[in-house]
């Protein structure tokens, strides 16, 4: 099945008093996805986020191509006549950066965030015009970024420790919500109707499909790999803030302190278990 | 990089095209640069695209293999990505939607996300499986120094090239005049050096890996298959790999920190 055929919709989530929304596109899983086991099955978000203020809205990655019309129809309905920064959190795949070209296009764009220049790595689509292009802002190893122009939102990011490519993280302070790219990004679900935030009722992730899902996919290396120091780079995320939800770039969000809990403990188990077999 | 100091393309060995242009990156308070290069192989039929390049690449890199089409008379009946990745596959639409005869082939999952319009022309291959574009084949073989676990490499039969996109990863100076060069005609280039920093950077995970059994995978692949030329995407060309192997190992194993050595080094905003 064409992917424009597929069961392909946006959900929208408001949280945190509506200071951020979960844009998360859903698709069928299958063979083609090589996010996920070739054997998957099911349904899986996605995700975008919309950090809000009334002057000035930031939005984390762009999103797939194959959901551009949807996805810049909410952006640009959301941010209303705001202007927007991009953060782009791994700038070289494309679920980062396949739409933000579309967004410069329909809203004021201010700024781009990306580990590199990121007007140079966009744009890159048969029938795109190359926009006016923003600024755009290299950011450091670790810096904190103003969401509101009076720098009262702030927005910690840096390079994940646990990554496979140039990868930032991003917690927002105001919500508690970490934002992490393609690590916790195994949740899926059966059936189309989600939901798509997990919180401690709904979870039955197992962690033997957590181990499945990093050592099976683009974490294969771990099973080479000595892991303590990535186990404990982990951990120490989670000690140094307080996350009440963790926020992937597909897969379901995780929701409340003891399902994210839950999770940073499977998700080191995997790291020593793998250090353990190497 | 403006277009006149571009010394690509550069036709490596008759019918192996090197396209693209340098990518310029900062580190450390000095510039580098890098390569996401794109090769044209060439058969007595029809030719096939190695890479589809980097987005800031794109203008340059469809002038320079519109023209080496025009010059040859050759179809482009295929493009290849090693990977899913924008430095290396970002133009894959503008290829397909230039040449409606060519196909996309190799692992083609994810593509119907991000080129929807062209899922028709993807045709998976899988390692082993291979195109004959008339006087030589290209085979799809195993990819031994990866990041995403879909990557593929590629080798061609008649030149002996190996296609090993991020295998092979390394910077070199623009003030040196090492651009365009193959890795054996430079002399001062410390291509272990910059193997490292390059593989710490990009290839994190081998921070954290012993790379010996990776090097050795290496170099039974290099024998089994009688490459005679290695073609990466981000390092110079390899003509001599005898004399040049040695270092691109050395610099992979430097980056190994080893389980109980504490942090990996500092490791840059640099290079993808």
């Amino acid at each position: 099945m064409r992917v424009s055929d597929a069961i392909t919709t946006l959900s929208s989530r408001h949280v945190g008093g509506g200071k951020l929304v979960i844009l998360s596109c859903i698709d069928a899983i299958d063979a083609r996805d090589s996010r996920f086991a070739t054997s998957a099955r099911g349904y899986a978000p996605t995700n975008s986020y919309l950090l809000v203020e009334d002057d000035r809205s930031l939005l984390i990655d762009t999103g797939l191509r194959a959901h551009c019309g949807r996805l810049v129809e909410a952006v640009t309905e959301l941010v209303g006549r705001s202007r927007l920064a991009i953060l782009h959190t791994r700038l070289g795949e494309y679920e980062s950066v396949c739409n933000t070209a579309a967004l410069i296009d329909a809203i004021d764009v201010e700024v781009l965030y990306g580990n590199q220049h990121a007007a140079t790595w966009i744009g890159f689509h048969p029938d795109e015009r190359r926009p006016a292009m923003p600024r755009s802002h290299r950011l450091a190893t670790e810096e904190t970024l103003a969401v509101d122009e009076d720098g009262q939102r702030c927005l910690d990011v840096f390079m994940a420790r646990l990554r496979l490519l140039p990868t930032f993280w991003a917690f927002d302070r105001l919500t508690g919500t970490l934002f992490t790219s393609d690590m916790f990004s195994y949740v899926t679900r059966a059936r189309d109707d989600g939901p798509w935030v997990i919180g401690a009722d709904d979870d039955d992730t197992a962690f033997e499909a957590v181990e499945q899902h990093l050592l099976t996919g683009r974490y294969w290396w771990l099973s080479h790999a000595h892991t303590e120091q990535l186990a404990e780079a982990l951990e120490a995320v989670f000690a140094r803030y307080d996350v009440s939800r963790i926020a992937p770039g597909y897969g379901c969000v995780l929701e409340g302190r003891e399902v994210v809990r839950r999770h940073v403990a499977m998700v080191a188990s995997v790291l020593r278990a793998s250090r353990a077999a190497s | 990089m403006t277009a006149e100091r571009n010394p690509l393309p550069r036709e490596l060995r008759p019918g192996i095209v090197w396209l693209g242009d340098c990518w310029e990156v900062p580190f450390r308070g000095t510039t580098l640069h890098s390569y996401n290069s794109v090769y044209l192989v060439e058969g007595e039929r029809c030719a096939l695209l190695v890479e589809a390049g980097h987005p800031q690449d794109l203008d340059v890199i469809q002038a320079q293999l519109e023209a080496r089409l025009a010059a040859t008379g050759l179809a482009l009946s295929y493009v290849f990505a090693t990977h899913q990745e924008t430095p290396h596959s970002a133009g894959i639409g503008r290829v397909l939607s230039s040449y409606p005869s060519a196909q996309l082939v190799g692992d083609v999952r994810d593509y119907h996300f991000v080129f929807p319009e062209y899922e028709d022309r993807f045709r998976p291959m899988r390692v082993g499986e291979s195109l004959d574009l008339g006087g030589t084949k290209f085979s799809i073989v195993e990819a031994v120094i990866k990041d995403l676990p879909s990557t593929q490499w590629g080798f061609d039969a008649s030149s002996r090239t190996l296609f090993p996109g991020d295998g092979f990863a390394f910077a070199h100076y623009h003030d040196a005049g090492m651009c365009g060069r193959f890795a054996e005609e430079v002399v001062a280039l410390p291509i272990a050096e910059m193997t490292a920093r390059f593989a710490e950077n990009a290839l994190y995970w081998t921070t954290f890996t012993p790379m010996d059994p990776f090097v050795a995978r290496l170099e039974a692949l290099i024998a089994r298959c009688g490459i005679e030329m290695i073609a990466p995407t981000h390092g110079l060309p390899i003509g001599d790999i005898e004399a040049t192997l040695p270092a691109i190992a050395e610099g992979l194993r430097a980056c190994y920190v080893g389980p109980d050595a504490g942090d990996p080094p500092y490791v840059d905003n640099y290079l993808t």
